[in-house]
């Protein structure tokens, strides 16, 4: 498979005003120093809890956001730094799916129109044919054509989340970044959405970036898995690799912390300590150190970079070798 | 174990302009002392508003129009608004999803817990200042005192969460209702809150009512399982037996449908349909529409909760 986006070093602070009256701003680096590919027609998940920059990554990738620093290539063409006309023709191919179904659809406007506005703005159709395309849009997401006069306040979120799909393949994209869109849907709802994006990736060639919180989502969906944490990648691995021998000691733990529906195999959770820390003032050296069971006087010093572990496995870690040792200690 | 809080017949209705909502349609449920049941169900099933209904406290146009609500032996439906007073949020506590909304952003953490303390236990403000203290420190917050000086704004969302629970630990109450309590929090702050809540069950001997829509949550926590949809309980059972031998045909749907850790599958098995309002159907079964293996008697009546093996009730004409 050949690379469709590669992102190099990409950085973004804001500045947030400081709690205190008068006190100077301070920067949040939210995306400090991230670098990945995704190869054309996979699924690469981007994991981590709140706060960790994986949304605001997503939004980069598409100049939502323009990034500070870095490089953004696309099938070849450099993205930042592109001129905005350009930019809006290549928005065709970069296309966002948002979590909230309920706050990223129009109010106002009939289904029809939602799904078929991409369609007249990129002049991809007009008159009947919009119609007509879209009512093919809504079949293939699973929405029938009497919904077209409606409005979204009549659906239930998974519907939602169904027209919010229609109108990001309205524009034949190739890539979807897909941010949590199953995570404000019901449990019964979930899986419809995910084998939905799983079948319109095969009938369409898309390729995604699935950012997620969920662990047991991205197993489902993700061919490779890069995990976040305080603005920087600390894991990147295929995904079967990456379940099952976890190379960072904060993926471990991420994944030792997730509840087994299975009351039969109840295990002892390695409990993390502490909170995660403000990314306006992160740890020094490694940002994991101070929850970090592995943790050794190097780790507060100094970042350790990402590199190759094994083959389609890279971590940031000065102990990547020993992660594990604990959880063959315990069992 | 003896029975601390008994459930019967419960219905809670909204009346509203577009017509009669039945949001509970008639509950049954017992939670022993020490013991945690969990109730389980996606949105509009109807488990936050039987949480609410136990405290009284639901919301207009809501009312609870019939049942009965045993707790130690006490009427709590028919007792008059000051006594359920003297038991909600002292021998009954409370801890909901949002932390944020649930603490008044304007007051001092420290009034917030010692507010209970004053009112239900008769303390002086010394007295209850040295407790509030030392509950933050129980749930793990460090430096307590400084904290009791401090706005919710000011902690993250796991230490409000902890807040919330000393708050309701404060009275030492016999039952706690949590009500979604780790929803809003992230998986490795979720697994500490978890681990708290499980070590002061089992230091008090305290009843807990777990709502939550986690599977995964409930098999780690639960000693029972109700699982509840469009306002009934649809089964109920021990949590390995439930998990182990699911008989309602949405258990099993719900069972199948969740994106294990660590089981790579090729393709989810969804339950079809969408979820329903609350109290939807009037004829037949409620989950008639998304059910994969429907005969003929699940279109004209709603089926009963029968036994099917000594504490394990199905609502499903295939049992019967």
């Amino acid at each position: 498979m050949s690379t469709l986006l590669s992102v190099e070093n990409l950085h973004k602070a804001f500045r947030v005003s400081s709690s205190r009256p008068g006190a100077p701003k301070r920067l949040l680096k939210a995306v400090d120093g991230v670098s990945f590919t995704i190869k054309a027609g996979e699924t690469l998940g981007l994991v981590g809890e709140s706060g960790c920059g994986k949304s605001t990554a997503g939004k980069l990738l598409l100049r939502l956001i323009e990034p500070d620093d870095g490089i953004i290539r696309f099938d070849g063409k450099t993205v930042t730094g592109m001129a905005k006309r350009e930019l809006t023709a290549l928005r065709r191919d970069m296309q966002m799916i948002f979590q909230d179904p309920y706050s990223s659809l129009n109010p106002r406007m009939r289904v029809g129109d939602i799904i078929g506005e991409p369609l007249i703005i990129h002049g991809l159709a007009k008159g009947q044919q919009v119609r007509e395309q879209v009512l093919s849009l809504m079949t293939k997401v699973g929405l029938s054509a009497e919904h077209f006069d409606r409005y979204p306040h009549e659906f239930s979120g998974g519907q939602r989340q169904r027209i919010g799909i229609a109108r990001t393949l309205a524009v034949q994209p190739r890539l979807i970044v897909a941010d949590e869109p199953v995570s404000a849907l019901d449990l019964s709802i979930q899986a419809q959405i995910i084998n939905l994006l799983k079948d319109l990736q095969q009938e369409f060639s898309l390729t995604y970036l699935f950012i997620s919180h969920d662990l047991g989502v991205i197993e489902h969906v993700c061919d490779r898995v890069a995990v976040m944490y305080l603005g920087r990648i600390v894991e990147v691995a295929d995904a079967e690799l990456f379940y099952s021998q976890p190379r960072h000691p904060y993926s471990e733990a991420l994944l030792n912390a997730v509840p087994v529906p299975d009351p039969q195999n109840v295990r002892q959770h390695q409990i993390l300590k502490g909170e995660i820390p403000s990314p306006i003032d992160p740890p020094s050296g490694c940002h994991f150190h101070p929850r970090c069971p592995y943790v050794q006087e190097i780790c507060r010093q100094e970042y350790p970079s990402l590199v190759e572990q094994a083959p389609t496995h890279q971590s940031a870690c000065h102990f990547s070798s020993e992660v594990g040792r604990f959880r063959q200690s315990r069992s | 174990m003896s029975t601390l809080l008994e459930v019967s017949n419960l219905q809670t209705f909204f009346f509203t302009g577009d017509g009669l909502i039945k949001a509970i349609a008639g509950i049954d449920f017992t939670i022993d002392r020490g013991e945690t049941l969990a109730l389980v169900g996606e949105s509009g099933c109807g488990k936050s508003m039987t949480a609410l209904s136990l405290l009284r406290l639901v919301p207009e146009p809501g009312r609870i129009v019939d049942g009965n609500i045993l707790f130690d032996g006490i009427d709590l439906l028919h007792m008059p608004e000051e006594e359920i007073r003297r038991i909600r949020g002292n021998r009954i506590g409370m801890i909901f999803q949002e932390p944020m909304t649930s603490l008044n952003p304007v007051f001092r953490i420290g009034d917030q817990i010692m507010e209970t303390l004053l009112l239900h236990r008769g303390y002086d403000k010394r007295e209850a200042t040295e407790l509030a203290a030392e509950l933050l420190h129980k749930v793990g917050i460090p430096e307590a005192r400084q904290r009791l000086k401090e706005y919710p704004h000011q902690l993250s969302g796991g230490m409000r969460q902890r807040v919330m629970i000393a708050m309701a630990l404060a009275c030492d109450p016999q039952v706690l209702i949590a009500d979604e309590p780790t929803t809003a929090l992230d998986v490795t702050i979720q697994a500490q809150i978890m681990d708290l809540l499980g070590q002061i069950k089992a230091e008090r001997d305290m009843a807990t009512l777990l709502i939550t829509h986690d599977l995964g949550v409930v098999a780690e926590n639960a000693d029972q399982v109700a699982i509840m949809y469009a306002g009934l309980i649809m089964e109920t059972a021990p949590v390995k037996e439930l998990y182990g031998d699911p008989r309602h045909p949405y258990t099993r749907g719900l069972l199948a449908c969740i994106p294990r850790v660590g089981e790579r599958r090729k393709r989810l098995v969804p339950i079809e349909g969408s979820v329903p309002r609350a109290g939807a159907a009037e004829k037949g079964c409620s989950f008639l529409e998304r059910c994969p293996e429907t005969f003929a008697p699940c279109h004209d009546k709603h089926p009963p909760l029968k036994e099917v093996q000594p504490g394990h009730w199905v609502r499903c004409w295939q049992v019967q």
